[in-house]
C-alpha cells in the first residue's frame, strides 16, 4: 500500500516537473487562477462555515474562484499534509484551528511542525467555557474545585475530544493547581451536552460557540467560568483568571488561514490584506457570526506568534499525557 | 400549543408548492445517491449544504431530511441487487436480500423493503409528533454504561445471525472489534496500528470496509468461475411481492417499526442496532430459523423497516434538544446554524414552522418515496438482466469512485482493495463478513463507552448492574445466552452435533 | 472421515491465529496499563485474545466442508486484483478518465469476454459518463485529470 503511494507520488512529482509549475510567474499576476481553500473538518461545522464566508469575500475581492474543499480526518492532519504536499504558490491554502493543529504534532508524529506553515491571518476566535447542568449542586468554580479536592474520584469533566484544547487545558488545571479532575473524552461537543443533560459527567469543558447558546438561554446549563482573559459580552460568567486560575486562558480556539512554508512574501501579503478587508466587511462579519470576529485584525505575524505561544503552553501537558 | 394545531400548521408548511418541490427533489436525490455505492447521504448533504444557505430554513431542512431518508430507501437497492451495502444499517439486508435476488426474487425483496420503509417511516413520523419530548429524555438518559450494554447485546446478536458455525462468526466478530481499534485511541489519543499513516488516524472507513468485504469480495469470487458467467439470475420470477409475501412480512414490518423507532432515538449506532435487533427477533420468532440467510422475506422486511423508522426518530434529539444523533444530522444542524436558527429546547416554540413543517414533510416525502419506488422496482430488477461481466465492471468502478468521494482520499480505495481480497478469502474459507463489519461498527462504540464508564465510576464494574437501563439490557443479553445454550443442548442431543462449546465460549470471554 | 484435500483447509484458522498473535504482540507494545487505568493496548489485547482463542479452537474443530478448493480460476483473481491496484495507483496520478477506461476495458474484454465492439464502446461511454456524474454533477474532487485537461 505504502509503496504504491510512493511510486504514485514520485510519478506525480515527475509529471509536475515536466509540465513546469505555475509558481514562476510574476507576483503581481497573483491570483491568475482559482484558489483552493482546504477545510480540515466536515462541511457544516464552524470551520467550514467560516471558510465559506471568507471564500465568498475573497472571490469578490480577488476576482478568482475560491474552491472550498473539505478534507476531514485525523484532527486536521490529513488536510495539513495535503496542503504541505502542494506547491507553495498561494493557490492552495488551508484553514487551521489552533491549538489543535499544534497539539496534533506534539502528541503524534504527523509529519509536520509549525515551521512548515506560512501563517496568513486569523478569521475568528471562539472562547471556551466550563459548564454544568442546571441540576448540578455546584454554583461556582470554587465549589466544584472544593468538591474535586475532597474526593479525587468525584469530578469528571467531559471534553469534545481526547487530544484537543479542552482536554489539554483541563489537564493543565490539574497539573498547575493540583485539582484532581477526571477528563472523559467524548466524540464532539454534542455528546458532551448529552452526557451533561443525562447527569453522566459532572461538568463539561467546551467551546462557547453557537450550539451552546440555546442550552444556556433555556437554563438547562450554566457557565461556571470562561477561558478568556476578559469577560465575554454574550456569556454571563466570570473568567478563570478572576476566580484564582490566571494561567487558564489558553483554551480559545483560533481559526486562521495558513499557506505552505515557502509561499512568496508578496502573495502572503496580498492574502493578508484581503483577509483584513474581509474582517471589516459587514456581510462577511455576519456570515462569520460577529461575536467571534476579533476586534483588532490579527495578521500573519500575530498568527505565527500564537503558534509559538501555543506550542510552549502545551508542550508539558502533551509530554505528560 | 396542541399537537393537533401543530400538525395543521405543519401540513400548511409542507403542502406549500415550493416545499413540495423541495421534498420531491430531496427524496429523488436521496434515492439516486443511495443507489450509487459509496456515495452516501453524508457526502451528498455536505456537497449540497452551501446551496441551502439561500433558501428558507424550514425548506432547507425539508430538502436535507428528504435526502437522508430517501437514501435509506436507495441503499436497499444495491444491497439486494449487488450485495453492496452503502451504510451500516443495510448490511443486514444483504443477508437475505441478496439471496432472494439470486433466486430470482429481487422484485419481491425490493417491493417489501419499499412498503416496509414506508410503513416504518410513517409510523415513526406519527411517533415523532406525539412522543418527541419524553423520548428525548430517554435518549439523554443513555450514558456510557448503557451504550456498553447495548453494544454487548449487539455483538452477541451479531454472532447469532450467520448461517454457518457460531464459532466462526465469533472469530470474525473478534476480527471486526480488532479492526475497530485501528486509529487514535478514543481516550488517550495515542495512535494504534496505523503504521505511521496519517490517513489511518481516524481508523478504517466503514463504507470502504463494507464495500470491499461484500461487493468487491463477491465480484472477485464470481471471477473465479471460468465458465461463461451468467447474470445473478436468469429467471426473474415475479416483480411484485405476492400476497403470501406480504402476509409473511406484515408482522416483521410492524415489529420493525416499533424497534426502529425506539432504538433509533439513541444517538450513535441506533440505526445499526435496530436493524440487527429486528433481524434477530424475526429469526428467533420464525418456525424454521434455518430459512434465514437463504432468502427469508421477513429478513428483508423487518430490518429495512427498522432502518427507515430509525432514520426518522433520529431527528428527535436534534429537534428537541439540539443534539444531532449522527453525522448526517450534525450536517443538518450546521445548515440551521448558518441560517441563524439554533436547534434546541426552544425550537418548537420559537420556530414551530420548522418543527412541525419537517414532521409533516416527512409524511409527504415517505408517500412520494413509495410512489417513486414501487415502479422503480421493475426498472432496477432489469439491471439483473445485464450480463454479469458488465455489471461487475461497472459496480467496481462506481464503488471505487464513490469510496473516493467520502474523504477525497485515495487511501480508502486501497482499503476497499485490501478488504475485497479478504472478502474473497473469507468466502473461500467459509467465514462470513456480516459479523465482521457489524462488530467493526459496534466496537468503536463499545470501547469508548466502556472506558468512559471506567473513568466516571473510578474503575468499578458495578455501575453496569446498578443502573436500571444498562442492568436491564445486560439481563436480556444473559437471558439470550442461557436460552441459546439450552436450545443448543437440546439440538445437540437430537442431531449429535458438536456445537455445544460455542455459547459457552461466548460466556467465558466476558 | 475422508479428507480429500489433506490438511490444507486448516490454513484459514491458521491465518486467524497468526493475525491474533501479531495483534497480541502489537497491543503489548502499545502498553497495557492496569485495569483501573487501562493503557491504549489493553482493549486491543483483550480482543486479540478472543481472536486467537477462537482461531485455535477452529484449528481443531472446523468443518472441512466449509472450504472451497482453490482452482485454476484463482489465478484470475490475482489478475483482477492487480488490475484494480494499477487503477488506483494511476488514478492518483493522472485522474479518473484514462484509468477508468482501461479498467472497464480489462474487466469487460478479458474477464467478461464481451466482444471488442461492446467492450470498447461501453468503456468509453462508462468512463466519460461516470466522470460527468461524479466530477461535474456531484462535484467530487478527483485528482487533476490529464485527459480532461487536454480537452478543455
Amino acid at each position: 500500500m505504502n509503496r504504491f503511494r510512493l511510486i504514485a507520488a514520485a510519478a506525480a512529482a515527475l509529471l509536475l516537473a515536466a509540465c513546469g509549475g505555475q509558481g514562476s510567474e510574476e507576483p503581481e499576476a497573483y491570483p491568475s487562477d482559482q484558489i483552493r481553500l482546504i477545510v480540515p473538518y466536515t462541511a457544516g461545522g464552524p470551520t467550514d462555515i467560516a471558510a465559506r464566508s471568507l471564500g465568498t469575500f475573497m472571490e469578490r475581492s480577488l476576482g478568482q474562484t475560491v474552491v472550498v474543499e473539505n478534507m476531514p480526518g485525523a484532527s486536521g492532519s490529513t488536510a495539513y499534509q495535503e496542503l504541505l504536499s502542494s506547491e507553495p504558490d498561494g493557490y492552495t491554502l488551508s484553514m487551521s484551528a489552533l491549538p489543535t493543529a499544534v497539539l496534533n504534532y506534539l502528541t503524534n508524529d504527523v509529519g509536520y511542525t509549525r515551521d512548515d506553515f506560512a501563517p496568513v491571518g486569523v478569521i475568528t476566535q471562539v472562547p471556551s467555557a466550563l459548564v454544568v447542568p442546571a441540576a448540578s449542586p455546584h454554583t461556582d468554580l470554587a465549589g466544584l474545585v472544593a468538591a474535586a479536592r475532597s474526593d479525587p474520584a468525584l469530578v469528571s469533566v467531559g471534553t469534545p475530544g481526547a487530544t484537543n484544547t479542552h482536554a489539554a487545558e483541563t489537564r493543565r488545571i490539574t497539573q498547575l493547581y493540583d485539582v484532581p479532575l477526571t477528563v472523559v473524552p467524548f466524540n464532539g461537543a454534542q455528546e458532551v451536552f448529552a452526557a451533561l443533560l443525562g447527569g453522566n459527567v459532572t461538568a463539561g469543558f467546551v467551546n462557547a460557540s453557537q450550539d451552546l447558546m440555546p442550552l444556556l438561554e433555556s437554563g438547562q446549563m450554566r457557565v461556571l467560568a470562561v477561558g478568556t482573559e476578559e469577560r465575554l459580552p454574550y456569556v454571563d460568567a466570570p473568567t478563570f483568571a478572576e476566580q484564582g486560575f490566571p494561567e487558564i486562558t489558553q483554551s480559545t480556539t483560533t481559526f486562521g488561514v495558513v499557506a505552505p512554508a515557502g509561499t512568496p512574501e508578496p502573495v502572503i501579503a496580498k492574502l493578508e490584506e484581503t483577509m483584513r478587508a474581509a474582517s471589516a466587511d459587514p456581510d462577511t462579519r455576519r456570515g462569520l457570526d460577529e461575536r467571534y470576529v476579533p476586534e483588532q485584525f490579527l495578521g500573519g505575524a500575530d498568527l505565527a506568534a500564537l503558534f509559538t505561544e501555543t506550542e510552549q503552553t502545551f508542550q508539558e501537558v502533551a509530554r505528560g499525557g | 400549543m396542541g399537537v393537533l394545531d401543530g400538525i395543521t400548521q405543519g401540513f400548511a408548511v409542507a403542502l406549500d408548492p415550493v416545499n413540495i418541490l423541495y421534498v420531491f427533489l430531496g427524496v429523488l436525490i436521496g434515492t439516486v445517491i443511495g443507489v450509487l455505492p459509496g456515495l452516501g447521504p453524508t457526502a451528498t448533504i455536505a456537497l449540497l449544504l452551501p446551496l441551502t444557505y439561500e433558501i428558507e430554513p424550514h425548506t432547507a431542512v425539508i430538502l436535507l431530511a428528504g435526502i437522508y431518508y430517501g437514501s435509506m430507501y436507495g441503499g436497499t437497492i444495491t444491497s439486494v441487487l449487488l450485495r453492496l451495502p452503502g451504510e451500516a444499517a443495510s448490511v443486514v439486508t444483504t443477508f437475505d436480500g441478496y439471496e432472494m435476488a439470486k433466486q430470482g426474487r429481487a422484485g419481491p425483496a425490493l417491493g417489501v423493503a419499499a412498503i416496509g420503509s414506508f410503513v416504518g417511516g410513517v409510523l415513526a413520523v406519527v411517533g415523532l409528533a406525539l412522543l418527541a419530548p419524553p423520548l428525548a429524555a430517554l435518549a439523554v438518559s443513555f450514558g456510557p454504561p448503557e451504550y456498553v450494554a447495548l453494544a454487548v447485546l449487539g455483538i452477541l446478536l451479531v454472532t447469532y445471525l450467520g448461517t454457518g458455525s457460531a464459532l466462526k462468526s465469533l472469530a470474525m466478530a473478534a476480527l471486526g472489534l480488532l479492526l475497530a481499534t485501528v486509529g487514535q485511541d478514543p481516550i488517550a489519543g495515542t495512535t494504534r496500528f496505523t503504521f505511521g499513516q496519517v490517513a489511518l488516524f481516524d481508523g478504517l472507513d466503514f463504507v470502504a470496509v463494507a464495500m470491499g468485504l461484500f461487493g468487491v469480495g463477491e465480484i472477485l469470487h464470481s471471477l473465479e468461475r471460468t465458465e461463461k458467467v451468467q447474470a445473478v439470475t436468469s429467471r426473474i420470477r415475479n416483480i411484485w411481492p405476492s400476497r403470501a409475501d406480504l402476509r409473511e412480512s406484515a408482522g416483521a414490518i410492524g415489529r420493525g417499526s416499533v424497534l426502529g423507532f425506539l432504538i433509533g432515538v439513541l444517538p450513535g449506532g441506533g440505526g445499526v442496532v435496530s436493524s440487527l435487533a429486528s433481524y434477530a427477533l424475526e429469526k428467533r420468532r420464525a418456525k424454521d430459523p434455518s430459512r434465514f440467510g437463504r432468502g427469508a422475506i421477513e429478513g428483508v422486511a423487518g430490518p429495512e423497516t427498522a432502518n427507515n423508522a430509525s432514520s426518522t426518530s433520529a431527528f428527535i434529539p436534534l429537534l428537541t434538544l439540539g443534539i444531532p444523533a449522527n453525522v448526517v444530522l450534525a450536517l443538518i444542524f450546521g445548515a440551521l446554524l448558518v441560517q441563524g436558527v439554533t436547534p434546541g429546547p426552544q425550537l418548537i416554540d420559537q420556530h414551530p414552522e420548522i418543527f412541525w413543517g419537517v414532521i409533516a414533510s416527512m409524511f409527504v416525502g415517505n408517500l412520494m418515496l413509495l410512489a417513486l419506488n414501487i415502479p422503480l422496482v421493475g426498472v432496477f430488477v432489469q439491471i439483473l438482466r445485464v450480463r454479469a461481466g458488465i455489471l461487475a465492471a461497472f459496480a467496481l468502478l462506481v464503488t471505487m469512485a464513490g469510496v473516493f468521494s467520502i474523504n477525497n482520499d485515495a487511501t480508502d480505495m486501497w482499503v476497499v482493495l485490501a478488504f475485497g481480497l479478504l472478502g474473497w478469502l473469507m468466502k473461500k474459507t467459509g467465514f462470513e463478513p456480516g459479523p465482521l463489519v457489524l462488530a467493526f461498527v459496534l466496537g468503536e462504540i463499545l470501547e469508548r463507552a466502556f472506558r468512559q464508564t471506567m473513568l466516571i465510576s473510578g474503575g468499578s464494574l458495578g455501575v453496569f448492574v446498578t443502573r436500571p437501563i444498562s442492568g436491564g439490557i445486560l439481563a436480556v443479553t444473559v437471558l439470550i445466552v442461557v436460552i441459546s445454550i439450552v436450545t443448543a443442548r437440546r439440538r445437540a442431543g437430537v442431531l449429535h452435533r458438536h456445537d455445544v462449546p460455542e455459547p459457552a465460549s461466548v460466556e467465558g470471554d466476558r | 472421515m475422508e479428507q480429500p484435500r489433506g490438511q490444507l483447509y486448516r490454513l484459514g484458522p491458521l491465518i486467524v491465529v497468526a493475525v491474533g498473535v501479531v495483534a497480541l504482540v502489537g497491543s503489548v507494545a502499545l502498553s497495557l496499563g492496569e485495569l483501573t487505568s487501562p493503557g491504549p493496548g489493553l482493549w486491543p489485547f483483550v480482543v486479540a485474545l478472543l481472536l486467537t482463542g477462537t482461531g485455535l479452537v477452529l484449528l481443531v474443530v472446523d468443518d472441512p466442508d466449509d472450504y472451497e478448493p482453490f482452482t485454476r480460476g484463482s489465478a484470475r483473481i490475482a489478475g483482477g486484483l492487480a488490475g484494480l491496484a494499477v487503477f488506483v495507483a494511476a488514478f492518483e496520478v493522472v485522474g479518473f478518465l484514462l484509468p477508468a477506461f482501461l479498467m472497464l476495458l480489462l474487466w469487460l474484454r478479458v474477464f467478461g469476454r464481451e466482444p471488442w465492439r461492446w467492450a470498447l464502446g461501453l468503456a468509453v461511454a462508462g468512463s466519460i459518463g461516470l466522470y460527468l456524474l461524479f466530477d461535474t454533477a456531484l462535484g467530487v474532487r478527483f485528482p487533476d485529470d490529464v485527459v480532461a485537461g487536454l480537452v478543455s
